[in-house]
């Protein structure tokens, strides 16, 4: 029974353990801006984080629905958590993950989220990508 | 012949007395990334407390030492905004140093300083972890007090000029790896023949 109840735990204590694991060597930079009704939309949350296993085929920032088949959100470990200014405008930088170069944006403002999709080598440029403007 | 001898171990002496290897040891605590320049660590970090340091002198040549230090500090993460969403930075830094020690009275002196610093920095937290390099150039001014045979009480103040090893987009580059910051410690030197 104890050899059981430990062949069970066990997939759970390697799943407690993964870590996302990055590198400062690279860095893109990340700018946008949200807007709601025509209207920036300030304060709100922004995360972002990596993605595994999906694959874009194309640069276009879109808000992704999660019962698309190809448009998988993970809201696992976050590597960044930053907010909108007044502007509803988004800086921030990601360094390079090491298993992935793919990322998903949620954007939560009140007790709503949305997210975005694909940050990806289709869109970034010299270490540069423009989200452009995400309608919430 | 007894002036020349006599001569000859007086030059064997002084000889001896200017020049020694492994003959200083530093032991020190104190703050690290006080002051930070405009920058994303120094942005993203709160001061380190405490950041640990040892130096060891190597070859001393009349008052100028060359040698290797040590460093170690741990920083918390304050703002997550441009940075990423971790908690705190372990920044370890081997190095090499030069000193110059200038007997200000009878039982107290300045050392200044310069150093090479190789830092390594170890970025956790929330499930992540993050690996990132510098080279940096150290500037540093200690004062030391006698208190013993061989012990000077020390007190120190450092300034780091650090380059990150990151490429990024141009315009964001000198934002990214330009990182500077002052230090300062508080400990125990110990040194033989220098007041």
């Amino acid at each position: 029974m104890k050899k059981l109840l430990l062949l069970a735990l066990a997939p759970s204590l390697f799943i407690n353990c993964t870590r996302d694991y990055y590198e400062n060597d690279e860095r893109i930079i990340l700018e946008g801006k949200v807007m709601r009704n025509n209207t920036p939309l300030k304060n709100a949350e922004v995360r972002i984080y990596p993605v595994y296993n999906t694959s874009p085929t194309s640069g276009i920032i879109s808000e992704l629905t999660p019962n698309s088949s190809n448009d998988y959100v993970d809201d696992g470990h976050t590597i960044i958590k930053t907010k909108t200014d007044a502007s509803g405008k988004i800086a921030t930088s990601l360094p390079r993950n090491i298993n992935t170069h793919i990322y998903a944006i949620k954007i939560s403002s009140g007790y709503n989220s949305k997210y975005y999709g694909y940050i990806s080598q289709y869109n970034t440029n010299n270490y540069y990508v423009n989200l452009g403007t995400l309608n919430y | 012949m007894c002036v020349l001898l006599s001569v000859s171990s007086y030059a064997q002496d002084e000889k001896k007395s200017n020049i020694n290897f492994v003959n200083t040891y530093q032991f020190t605590l104190g703050f690290a990334n006080l002051a930070p320049n405009e920058s994303m660590m120094g942005d993203a970090h709160a001061e380190a407390f405490p950041a640990i340091g040892a130096r060891l002198g190597i070859f001393s040549y009349n008052r100028f030492t060359v040698g290797l230090h040590l460093n170690l500090h741990r920083m918390p993460v304050k703002n997550n905004d441009f940075f990423g969403h971790f908690e705190k930075t372990t920044v370890f830094t081997p190095g090499i140093y030069i000193s110059y020690y200038q007997p200000v009275t009878e039982e107290s002196l300045f050392e200044p300083y310069i150093s090479y610093d190789n830092s390594e920095y170890t970025t956790k937290g929330y499930g992540k972890e993050l690996n990132a390099e510098s080279n940096g150039l150290g500037l540093g001014l200690d004062y030391q007090h006698k208190v013993g045979n061989r012990a000077y009480v020390t007190f120190g103040l450092k300034y780091s000029i650090n380059k990150m090893r990151t490429e990024t987009h141009p315009n964001w580059e000198k934002y990214m790896n330009n990182y500077n910051f002052l230090s300062a410690k508080i400990g125990f030197t110990f040194s033989k023949g220098r007041l």
